[in-house]
Parts: structure tokens; C-alpha cells; sequence
């Protein structure tokens, strides 16, 4: 059974389709990135999901259960780090957290929960409202790991976190999915996705223009490898004469270096013999795999805007 | 497993009793209270007179502070409960609530009982001042009277924690909920029966008859004068001659019900509205 199903989901908001016929399949235990620049629909479509948004059309289910009929049922089973919250200022962190407890009806330490997002146990005992964001993130996480979740939805979990708190919480996702439990994680920050996810859907105005692994769509796309020559010059002309190449997708030069990305791995050496014989003398060749970050810029058409 | 909603109502009263709302709500009460059952007696002695220490006075005293509470409490419940919901929703914290396995029934009916017990609780800390006096003063404590005091005290007060969870939960901010509950207070408690008394005497005037019985009963709708009534009648007859009306509109089985629904009603007819709305 798939943790979470969507199908045909869709939302509109006046004359605005928010998410419009979204088709979603998060496999059980599986490390699932839901990407996409914002006002995509990814909040609207986690709203439908935690019920508080009802969808215009489509469905959605999280274990077969409906998320508009068994909402009770859904979340006891689920974990939440929300958009858009905010925390009880005069509650202590460690309150919070038993809170989470107390509602899910676990018996967890709480220390433990609030040790292990990394907060000491003298920030448990001050109250929320003397919290910075980054802190705050790290209580909301506590939150949701409670209970143990079988899914634990994270909603661009990492802003606010500093890249110190960026690196444990890819811990704690890896730690769960380690545990074959479900990790639903929306992000427009690429990097993070890129590190611990099994695949990804890219949403862009509302619809899944992509749904595959990262290697997955890398082949699709054919964008598969980025080359960079450091060169003593750069030859006159030596970009049209690359573009010609069957494979070679995109040429870019700028003083002492030529960029070129290749469809097919096998083209490389013929830039190589061409970039020679134009008179340049090779100093460094770097090849890497393209980022994710190019892959959902050819997806959705406007990398530019994509904040990395 | 215990019930839901009272989770949210334990989480919910742990962090309002925090609030510096119910520190003064509990202020005003026992200022109250402390005035109307001290003064009296303080001043009669002062005055030199002996203290008239006869059951009379001692209900004199409580339907003062009835009297009191009539008006305070319903102002003070409103402000206690208006941000109940709204302003959860407004700040976004409903999200963490609603995140977690209880359903948005739950969160209603958890911070009505919430709210409802915290009024209660102040009512009720205010009353102990008005016990110590009575049996310091006047060797007596009035179980009966007591009893009807602050239970009816207790019951208006969930009325108006009704009506204000009610709205917080079918409004969208913190504005429109305060709005609202304001507009509530001055036409149930303020201008009510000067309204019904302008009305009915235009109807008489018009009829050149005495009020019927669709204004009699008008005149002890709003939860406030619900309480009024019941409340002559209970504890008024416990001095003096029975003051339950004849009619059946307005016999106590029918204003008690009438107390209630002004609890239940809003609350219901509020979490309809909350069940239906994206929360964005």
C-alpha cells in the first residue's frame, strides 16, 4: 500500500488553480522530495493532505486511509513539521513536546525527543516564545518525531536552520527512512533533496511535471554530465564549433574556461581533440554529474528564480 | 485513552491559566466580591450600629453580587474565549494542534470546556472571600444559597464562553472575532431591555394592552437576563414569596434549558461553520 496516494487532486481558489490534477505516489518507506519553486502548489497540496484544505476535485490518501474522512486515524499514524505555524509562547519546549506526546498517546521520553533535534535540556526548560526560528524548527521537529510516525511530513523543514542544522536534520530523515518508514519532504531548496532523497516529484503551477528517481530524471532529461576545461585561452570561435557536436547539449566560455553539457558521456573526448586543435592548451578537465538544480530548471523553465 | 478534546483542554487550560487574562479576571471577581460582602458590614460598624446579622441581609449581600455578575461576567467570558479559536488560526499555532490526531471537533469542544472551567475557577476563588465573610460575620454560611450563586454564576458564565467560542470558531482573525463578541455583549447585556422596554411600550401604546407573552419572554432571552430571572426565582424564594412566574415561558425548567442551549447552541452552530473552512 502506498503511504500517500493522490489522484486528480485538484484546488481552486477563485478563478486560481492552486494545484490542478495532481497524481502523486509516495511508496512505504521510502525518502519521497516534493520540489518546486514557490506558490507551486506544494503547501496547498500538503494542506489538502493534513485536511486543512478541502480539495475542489481529486482525492487523496495517506495508507488508504481518505485524508478528508479519517483525519483522526491519518495523524495518529503521522508526523508533522507544518508550514506556517507557531508556537505557545508560555509553554516550555519540553512542554510542547508532551504535548505532541500526550495527544498521540505516547509513552516516549521526552528528553530524549529534545536531545535528539539537538536542543540541551536548559533550552527545554525555557519557554517558547524566547525561541529563535532556528530553535523553534528544531521543537516543531521534536513535535513531529514523537510518537514514532510511520510518515513524517516536513514542510521546507530547513529554513530557518543553519547549515549545521541542515546536516542533522538529513540525519534524522536518513535515521527514520533507515527504520523503513515514510519521509514526505518539501523543499524548494534542491541541495537538501538531492542528499536524502529516493526520488522526487518537481511541481510547477500546480501540476507533477516530473515524478522519477534523481538518476532517473537525469537520464530523461539526457543532461548527464557538465565539463569544465581550464584553458590558457579560449579559441575564437570555439563554441559554435562545439554546439555542432552530436551529444554536446549547451556550450558557455568565460575567460580561461570552456563549459560544455553532454547528452552523451562518449562526446567528451571529441570536445577535447576539437578544443586542441583550435590552439588552446588544456590545463584541467572537471566533469560532474548535472546538478539538480539544472534538471529542475529544464523542468520548469526558470531556474533563475530557484533560490539555492 | 482518554477523550480527545479533554486533552485539548488540559493543554489548553495549562497555557491559558498562564495568561495574565486570568489573573485579572480572577482580580475582578474577588474585588468584587470583597466589596459587596465586607463593605456592608464594615461600614454598619463604623456607623456603630450592630450588624443586622439576619439570613435577610446575608441574601441581600449575595443578590448584590449576583446583581454584579450579571453584567461583569458575561463581558469577562467573552474576552476570556473570542481568541479561543480565531486567534489560534490567525497565528497559525491551530496548525500544530491540527497536526496532531485531534480533530477540529475536538479542538472546539476543548477549549469551550477550557475556557468554560477557567470562568468557572475564577467564579468560584472570587466565592471563597464571600464564604469567609459570611461565616466570619454572620456565624452562617447559606449552603443553599451559596450553591445557587455560584453554580448559576458558573452556568452564565459557559453561556457566554459559548457564545465566544462559537464565534472565534466561525471567524477568521482576531479582529472580527473581537468585533463580534462586542457587538454580542452590548445587545444582549447592555441595550437589551431598554430596546424590549421601548418596543413593548410602543405595542402597548398600539394595543392599549399589557405586553403578551412572545415580549415576557424577549425580556429573559439574552443569557444575562436568563440568569436574572432564574435566579430571583431560585434563591429570591428562599427569603421571601415565590417569584417563578406562572407562565410556563418562563418557568425555571425553561430558562435553565434556555441557559444551557446559549451554551450549546453557539458552539455548535460555530463548529459547523470551522469544520467546512480551509484553514490556509
Amino acid at each position: 500500500m502506498a503511504a500517500i496516494q493522490a489522484s486528480g487532486l485538484t484546488k481552486r481558489f477563485g478563478n486560481l488553480y492552486a494545484v490542478d490534477g495532481v497524481d502523486l505516489i509516495v511508496e512505504e518507506g521510502e525518502v519521497f522530495g516534493f520540489l518546486g519553486p514557490n506558490g507551486a502548489g506544494k503547501s496547498t497540496t500538503i494542506n489538502i493532505l493534513l485536511d486543512f484544505v478541502r480539495p475542489t476535485s481529486g482525492s487523496v490518501s495517506v495508507f488508504g486511509l481518505d485524508a478528508q474522512s479519517e483525519t483522526t486515524a491519518i495523524r495518529e499514524r503521522l508526523g508533522v513539521l507544518p508550514e506556517g505555524y507557531d508556537l505557545y509562547e508560555r509553554l516550555t519546549g519540553r512542554e510542547h513536546v508532551e504535548l505532541a506526546l500526550d495527544l498521540k498517546d505516547a509513552d516516549e521520553d521526552p528528553d530524549a525527543l529534545v536531545d535528539r533535534v539537538g536542543l540541551t535540556p536548559s533550552d527545554a526548560r525555557r519557554k517558547a516564545g524566547e525561541y529563535s526560528h532556528g530553535m523553534g524548527q528544531r521543537l516543531a521537529l521534536a513535535m513531529a518525531l514523537a510518537g514514532d510516525p510511520d510518515l513524517l511530513i516536513l514542510a521546507e523543514p530547513t529554513s530557518g536552520l543553519d547549515p549545521n542544522g541542515a546536516r542533522e536534520l538529513r540525519e534524522i530523515v536518513r535515521e527514520h527512512a533507515q527504520q523503513s518508514k515514510t519521509v514526505f519532504f518539501s523543499s524548494h531548496i534542491l541541495e537538501q533533496v538531492e542528499a536524502v532523497c529516493d526520488r522526487v516529484a518537481i511541481l510547477y503551477q500546480g501540476r507533477v511535471v516530473a515524478q522519477d528517481t534523481i538518476d532517473g530524471l537525469r537520464k530523461e532529461l539526457g543532461s548527464g554530465e557538465r565539463i569544465t576545461l581550464t584553458v590558457n585561452r579560449v579559441p575564437e570561435g570555439i563554441a559554435e564549433k562545439l554546439g555542432t557536436l552530436q551529444g554536446v547539449a549547451s556550450v558557455g566560455t568565460e575567460p580561461g574556461f570552456v563549459y560544455v553539457s553532454c547528452t552523451d558521456p562518449t562526446v567528451k573526448i571529441d570536445v577535447i581533440d576539437d578544443v586542441r586543435n583550435a590552439g588552446a592548451k588544456i590545463v584541467d578537465i572537471n566533469t560532474s554529474k548535472a546538478s539538480l538544480e539544472e534538471l529542475f530548471a529544464a523542468y520548469t523553465g526558470q531556474g533563475e528564480e530557484v533560490v539555492v | 485513552m482518554t477523550k480527545r478534546w479533554l486533552e485539548v483542554a488540559r493543554k489548553d487550560f495549562q497555557y491559558a491559566r498562564r495568561s495574565n487574562v486570568f489573573l485579572v479576571l480572577v482580580g475582578i471577581f474577588t474585588f468584587l466580591t470583597m466589596a459587596i460582602f465586607i463593605l456592608p458590614g464594615v461600614l454598619t460598624v463604623a456607623f456603630g450600629d450592630s450588624l443586622p446579622a439576619d439570613a435577610t441581609t446575608e441574601w441581600q449581600l449575595f443578590q448584590a453580587s449576583a446583581t454584579a455578575g450579571a453584567t461583569v461576567i458575561p463581558i469577562t467570558a467573552l474576552i476570556a474565549a473570542y481568541l479561543s479559536i480565531a486567534g489560534e488560526r490567525q497565528s497559525g499555532r491551530i496548525r500544530v494542534l491540527l497536526s496532531l490526531p485531534p480533530s477540529r471537533q475536538d479542538v472546539v469542544i476543548g477549549k469551550f470546556v477550557s475556557r468554560s472551567v477557567l470562568m468557572s475557577i475564577a467564579i468560584g476563588v472570587a466565592y471563597l472571600v464571600a464564604v469567609v465573610v459570611s461565616v466570619a460575620f454572620y456565624r452562617d454560611l447559606p449552603l443553599v444559597t451559596l450553591f445557587w450563586t455560584v453554580g448559576l454564576s458558573c452556568l452564565m458564565a459557559t453561556s457566554f464562553v459559548g457564545l465566544a467560542v462559537g464565534i472565534s470558531a466561525a471567524t477568521r482573525s482576531r479582529m472580527q472575532a473581537l468585533a463580534l463578541v462586542l457587538f454580542i455583549f452590548v445587545v444582549t447585556v447592555v441595550l437589551w431591555t431598554p430596546l424590549l422596554g421601548a418596543i413593548s411600550g410602543l405595542v402597548a401604546f398600539g394595543l392599549d394592552s399589557q405586553p403578551d407573552g412572545l415580549i415576557a419572554f424577549l425580556d429573559v432571552f439574552p443569557p444575562s437576563s436568563t440568569f436574572g430571572a432564574l435566579y430571583d426565582s431560585l434563591v429570591g424564594a428562599l427569603v421571601g414569596p415565590a417569584t417563578e412566574s406562572d407562565a410556563f415561558y418562563r418557568s425555571d425548567p425553561v430558562l435553565f434549558v434556555l441557559l444551557v442551549a446559549w451554551a450549546v447552541v453557539p458552539v455548535a452552530l460555530g463548529y459547523v461553520v470551522f469544520e467546512r473552512v480551509d484553514l490556509t
